[in-house]
């Protein structure tokens, strides 16, 4: 099913700095895209005896590419054409950029703009405060941040999914010029990085793997070799507290209902974990899908409006499945989903819509690599934890008895809480 | 008529996909209606009856899917249906045979009881479809937007209306699905790893013919606005954050051959790190988080938008005020028009990567009958001047303020 011409187009290399590098090669390609994958975010609450406070990497993020002119590197960008950008998640933080022009001279500047020296002043920094907390407020008032981060507060106590990842409006006021130039040269090494490329080869100036490692060798600052990064996070097995469910006054229309449990997977390798990652989600939606026969009944019956989405928070503890339903009466939705999940045993599993729900997803998998960003930035991801950059899918796909009652047992074990929102009149 | 084919095959794309576009004239019943129906006929079939049937039957085509969208572009309703899957199949894995059969049965045999659609399916895709509704109100971005598009009597609204999800039964849907593609207008597109010839087997087998597509002239050649005063509303709520909305009128729709000078003033306005609202009003000043410039769909119309503190809105106003004095006079830099222009040149060319690119290009060739190919697009932007965006920009007349404002 899979285009064996996939592993032809990768290259791969580990630069002398460390810096772990994957290029998916499209000769015929106009677009080009480049990420750049730092291991340090929003996760990543301690640095060497520092604490964190809430948001810095992401504060990190909003002003790495200051110049030590103080003007900003993201105009560069624009004057060669390029549409350039970054995020912060909870495991890292990307810089990543896309064009049909200059791309050489992009990826010169995405490295050098990264790996360089950022000029981080009381100013500067509380200019970008400002704005920081003006992107706060606009989470505060999404009904599916709220939803999030209420549901995930129920479900840990300490564990660093309870904070946004842009963080609060009190932790962004301890972030200092100091803090972030400390945090930048700590973390920002190569040895700490992922770098991905999907386009032309020729385009960003390589023309075999070979030219592709000692460029890059060549456009890195100087100074760096390879080192061990500090541990960032201190891991606590989290006991969670006040299971059950909470609600909230919020400004929505019909109540929102957000179900999730929060399932320990520390002891699997990186490969098995996402296997189970794809078959959770496919279970999920043999038994909340639209098409399952509990979301029609819901839905006939009137307690849900619409499709019920599925999302599925992932780390190297926990896998933590969400679903989010709209529903009128919330008090029997969380009460049927509830039912649903507690009878899940092998008896129950549609096995033939389980299956479906794979290959579905296995198409999608497939279709991602005709997206450049999609397709580099899941490349980047699958690296940073260990794994092959592209996924073999075929082998995701397949799911075997084995799998399924491993999965099972995570489930049943798994702790779960609900968290509404509730219309306001 | 047959249906007309526009064929992009390329061996390096991960998915084949066939469009089969329906063209309907555009009106706000018919856009609500359309969307209802969208999702009853990708509900059930009379092959597939359930949902979870017609999940099975995608996996067995290897995760290919047969999904229908009903959108409002450029004048038309257009009734998508989008059947597609991941490539490296051929046509005697089945996989392609599997997907074309139940994007046939999507099209020509629904799920009927006694003559008409089920009761119960059309009432739970009325609830989705208010859903939607729903939910951009609790988007106060997307809300500001939306109320501040109403002061100008928009063509429809996209996401259609409560009252016309009120009014409708099974058997006035049924009606509409029998009358719109008796009348419709289709086009289709098949791309990636899809065979042509396969495609157009497929489609001549189809029990449609297509009328001519209505005139949508009078669409992009506009007249100048007169102005009128500008209306203004201020809401408050209980809100974190405040949003400002203001909108403009201007003498060019998404078919205009204007369209593309409008593309580079919006940009240089505020569509990258070095716009002049950007700059001014976010690195600058530090008010907001969001400001953008962009065209209000098909219409001829543009709005620019931010999120800030409410005691900050009168800032933010004068420097709207500004930044779009300064281009209606031209009074930018050659830097900011030069990389503006390359922005754009560079998405147009990216856009030629993809399978979207079909819809941008050869959509607006079908509709307007002369030819919209990346060439032309490319020579289009080339020949913007500073004088072309200071001319239109100078026609731009500001109709509407809404403020959704954060209680004191």
């Amino acid at each position: 099913m899979m285009n064996t011409d996939d592993l032809t187009r990768l290259w791969t290399t580990t630069l002398s700095s460390g810096m772990k590098v994957a290029f998916y090669t499209v000769p015929e390609a106009h677009e080009g895209c480049a990420d750049l994958n730092v291991a340090f975010g929003a996760k990543d609450r301690t640095l060497e005896t520092l604490l964190l406070p809430a948001g810095t990497a992401h504060f990190l993020e909003h002003k790495t590419f200051t110049r030590e002119d103080g003007s900003d590197a993201a105009l560069a960008f624009d004057a060669l054409g390029l549409a350039v950008n970054a995020q912060t998640g909870y495991d890292a933080t990307e810089y990543f950029f896309s064009g049909a022009t200059h791309l050489k001279e992009g990826l010169a500047l995405l490295l050098g703009f990264v790996l360089g020296t950022p000029r981080f002043t009381k100013e500067n920094v509380d200019r970008e405060r400002a704005i920081i907390s003006q992107e706060i407020a606009m989470y505060e008032d999404d009904p599916a941040s709220a939803l999030s981060n209420g549901l995930m507060r129920r479900l840990f106590r300490h564990y660093y999914y309870i904070d946004d990842i842009a963080g609060t409006q009190d932790g962004i006021k301890a972030v200092t010029p100091e803090l972030l130039a400390h945090v930048h040269e700590v973390a920002y090494v190569p040895a700490n990085m992922t770098l991905t490329l999907h386009g032309a080869p020729e385009a960003f100036g390589f023309a075999s793997k070979e030219e592709l490692r000692t460029g890059l060798e060549s456009l890195l600052p100087s100074g760096f070799s390879p080192r061990a990064v500090p541990s960032m996070v201190t891991y606590t097995p989290d006991e969670g507290r006040g299971f059950g469910h909470a609600t909230r006054r919020f400004n929505v229309n019909d109540p929102l209902v957000i179900f999730g449990a929060r399932m320990d997977v520390s002891r699997l390798d990186a490969l098995t974990r996402e296997r189970q990652a794809v078959l959770l989600a496919s279970l999920m939606g043999s038994l909340y899908g639209f098409a399952s026969p509990l979301a029609g009944s819901l839905r006939d019956e009137g307690i849900v409006l619409g499709a019920m989405s599925f999302s599925c928070e992932e780390d190297e503890h926990y896998l933590v499945p969400c679903l989010t339903a709209r529903s009128p009466r919330p008090a029997e939705a969380r009460k049927r989903i509830e039912q649903a999940w507690k009878a899940l045993d092998a008896s129950t599993l549609d096995r033939p819509a389980i299956a479906a729900h794979q290959a579905i997803q296995a198409g999608s998998m497939i279709r991602e690599r005709d997206s450049a960003l999609d397709n580099a930035m899941s490349m980047a991801s699958r690296l940073s934890l260990g794994l092959p950059p592209l996924a073999r899918v075929r082998d995701l796909e397949e799911m075997s008895e084995h799998d399924l009652q491993e999965l099972l047992s995570w489930v049943q074990a798994a702790p779960t809480a609900f968290y509404t929102l509730l219309p306001r009149s | 008529m047959s249906i007309p084919l526009i064929s992009v095959p390329s061996p390096r794309f991960h998915e084949a996909r066939l469009v089969l576009h329906v063209l309907l004239p555009l009106s706000q019943e018919t856009l609500s209606l359309s969307i209802v129906l969208a999702g009853v006929l990708t509900h059930a079939t009379a092959a597939h009856p359930t949902l979870r049937s017609r999940l099975l039957a995608k996996g067995e085509a290897h995760g290919g899917t047969v999904v229908a969208f009903a959108t409002m572009r450029h004048a038309l309703v257009d009734l998508a249906f989008i059947a597609s899957a991941p490539a490296g199949l051929d046509i005697e894995s089945g996989t392609l045979a599997a997907i074309l059969s139940l994007l046939r049965e999507t099209l020509c045999a629904p799920l009927l009881v006694h003559g008409t659609f089920d009761e119960a399916i059309v009432k739970q895709e009325v609830a989705i479809a208010k859903s939607a509704l729903h939910r951009r109100a609790e988007d106060k971005g997307s809300l500001a937007l939306h109320e501040a598009h109403e002061f100008f009597a928009p063509s429809a609204d996209p996401l259609g209306t409560l009252e016309d999800f009120d009014l409708l039964t099974p058997e006035r849907l049924t009606r509409f699905y029998a009358e719109a593609f008796a009348q419709a207008s289709f086009y289709a597109e098949a791309l990636g790893a899809f065979p042509p010839a396969v495609m157009e087997g497929f489609l001549a087998s189809l029990p449609f013919s297509g009328k001519e597509l209505p005139g949508v002239e009078s669409f992009y050649d506009l007249e100048v606005p007169s102005p009128c005063p500008c209306r203004e509303k201020t809401v408050r709520d209980n809100l974190s954050q405040s949003w400002l909305v203001s909108s403009y009128r201007v003498p060019v729709t998404s078919l205009s051959p204007e369209r593309t000078i409008l593309s580079v003033a919006l940009s240089l306005l505020g569509g990258s790190y070095s716009s002049l609202l950007f700059h001014r009003i976010r690195e600058e000043k530090g008010l907001c988080y969001t400001i953008s410039a962009s065209p209000y769909g098909s219409d001829p119309a543009f709005f620019i938008m931010t999120g800030l503190q409410k005691k900050d809105i009168p800032c933010a106003e004068r420097e709207i005020a500004r930044a779009l004095a300064d281009v209606a006079q031209g009074a930018f830099t050659d830097e900011l028009l030069a990389s503006t222009k390359q922005s754009l040149d560079s998405d147009f060319l990216s856009l030629a990567d993809h399978l979207a690119s079909s819809d941008f290009f050869q959509t607006r060739s079908f509709i307007r009958r002369t030819p919209c190919t990346l060439e032309s697009t490319r020579q289009a932007l080339s020949d913007v001047t500073r004088e072309d965006i200071a001319r239109l920009m100078a026609h731009a007349t500001c109709e509407a303020v809404y403020r959704l404002e954060e209680e004191s």
